[in-house]
């Protein structure tokens, strides 16, 4: 589909665009003196509506869109996320992609190493360890980064739509993808030990089951610590699936069974009995009490 | 790499991804309404509701070098992706599309050649052009750039030998081309 710029005049379907500070704007369509500076994205959604950015980024990108593009550059260069001047990510795509007709710029390069920066503060961190963890986290970045760059080089030749969806929530779309690629890199482990693959109904020692019977990693006096929180977090990624989704669940508050056929519950939704539920939501209660307290406790 | 999971399921998953929330009630609705996806739901909703801590440090050596080599393997990419417009076209096909654009051969054989400076040359015409070879117009633009660059051609690993030529402007090719003043100044207004 070729690269279309279009000239919007007042009104779009009907909907007369807002008027903020001197600049006039449009859920989809940005324009200034009745030329369209931001195009709108191309994507349409399940019921055939356009994808659309989010207001404050349609904002920062016509504020953003006033500058040349060397200044533009040096803002997408800041990396203090306080800064006022700190630009989102969407805002930095889309200016990587309004400048794909030029691919061998120097502005098109700076702003896709930027780009590319803030993809991998998205994904895991390279180490020099070597073992098994370190090893699948060093394939889910590159596989993840060498498929967020192969949509870059498809959007110079053409259009990459799914581009659309980092437009409207970057930092969501590379953890989709994040975790799209951790589900292939999982699949080709074929070591991987995994709690599905042992029996399921396997208990726990009687002083483990001592040690946690009061053990609550979602209680409300801690969680709202942010450090806290991330600690949890990390803690629970790193859980087999079947108790990684238990863990999810429960931090949502969904409750384990009902006898209300309506509820939608964690046993039904995952396909398990009750019982094999309970004994999995402890043997992980057990591992994350031991990751965060490193084993004392 | 292609993703393992279907598209339906991706788009499924996508949706969810742009919900002002994703809390309790977003992920009973989706799981209610897409019972077969219900683990990749349950997975998603972790990863986008797992809290974060704002990485403000500065990038690694090994974050560099990982953002260097992203940019050389992207130009390879596109280097690779780039199909010249003009290689299967017969003289016949050329003299067609010289008349569907309404231009001279020459003109058209300019192009081929990447002569022209692309900067100057209205976008319309580009998207005619384009079209007229079967070409998106962000790959024909990339095409026509590789000779605008000798640096760039020679990067690009093109099959076509690098060219390093005077370039003209869209106008200058028109003129070259004895085409009239009042067609040039037509095709030069085009938007």
């Amino acid at each position: 589909m070729p690269l279309q710029t279009i000239l919007l005049s007042k009104s779009i379907d009907g909907i007369e665009p807002a008027i903020i500070g001197r600049l006039s704007y449009h859920p989809q369509i940005l324009y200034k003196r009745d030329t369209t500076v931001i195009t709108p994205l191309r994507k349409l959604t399940k019921s055939g509506n356009l994808y659309h950015r989010q207001p404050e980024i349609e904002i920062k990108l016509l504020e953003l869109d006033s500058l040349t593009p060397k200044e533009r550059l040096a803002q997408c260069q800041i990396v203090d996320h306080k800064n006022p001047m700190y630009v989102p990510s969407e805002c930095i795509l889309h200016f990587v992609r309004a400048a794909r007709e030029n691919p061998d710029g120097t502005y098109y390069a700076g702003l896709y190493k930027v780009l590319i920066a803030r993809v991998l503060k998205q994904l895991p961190k390279r180490t020099n360890k070597s073992d098994k963890e370190a090893l699948s986290d060093a394939l889910i970045r590159e596989n993840a980064l060498g498929i967020f760059c192969e949509l870059l080089a498809d959007d110079v030749l053409g259009y990459a739509e799914r581009l659309d969806f980092y437009e409207v929530q970057f930092m969501r779309a590379v953890r989709m993808l994040r975790i799209d690629v951790y589900r292939e890199v999982q699949r080709d482990d074929d070591g991987k030990e995994s709690i599905d693959s042992e029996e399921e109904n396997c208990g726990l020692k009687k002083e483990v089951e001592d040690a946690i019977q009061n053990y609550n990693p979602f209680d409300l006096k801690i969680i709202s610590i942010l450090d806290y929180r991330f600690e949890l977090d990390s803690a629970i990624e790193k859980l087999p699936d079947l108790q990684k989704r238990i863990l999810q669940m429960l931090k949502l508050e969904m409750p384990i069974d009902s006898i209300d056929p309506n509820i939608v519950t964690i046993s039904k939704t995952l396909k398990k009995s009750e019982k094999t539920i309970r004994t999995h939501r402890d043997k992980a209660f057990e591992a994350i009490r031991r990751r965060l307290t490193r084993g004392e406790y | 790499m292609p993703s393992i999971i279907s598209p339906q399921c991706q788009d499924i998953l996508e949706a969810f991804s742009l919900e002002p929330k994703i809390d309790k009630e977003t992920l009973e609705h989706y799981l209610n309404k897409y019972p077969q996806f219900s683990e990749y739901l349950v997975d998603l909703s972790f990863e986008l509701t797992r809290t974060t801590i704002e990485d403000c440090d500065p990038l690694s050596a090994q974050d560099e070098e990982d953002i260097e080599m992203a940019w050389q393997r992207h130009r390879e990419r596109i280097a690779a992706k780039v199909i010249h417009p003009f290689a299967d076209l017969t003289i016949d096909n050329l003299r067609q599309i010289a008349v569907s654009l309404d231009v001279p051969r020459s003109v058209v054989s300019a192009f081929r050649e990447r002569k022209v400076i692309v900067g100057s040359v209205p976008k319309a015409f580009l998207l005619r052009f384009a079209s007229a070879v079967n070409q998106t117009v962000e790959s024909f633009m990339v095409f026509l750039r590789q000779g605008s660059s000798p640096a760039a051609v020679r990067s690009y690993k093109s099959n076509v030998k690098p060219l390093e030529q005077e370039q003209l402007t869209f106008e200058q090719l028109l003129i070259q081309a004895d085409v009239s003043q009042e067609r040039r100044e037509k095709l030069l207004s085009e938007r």
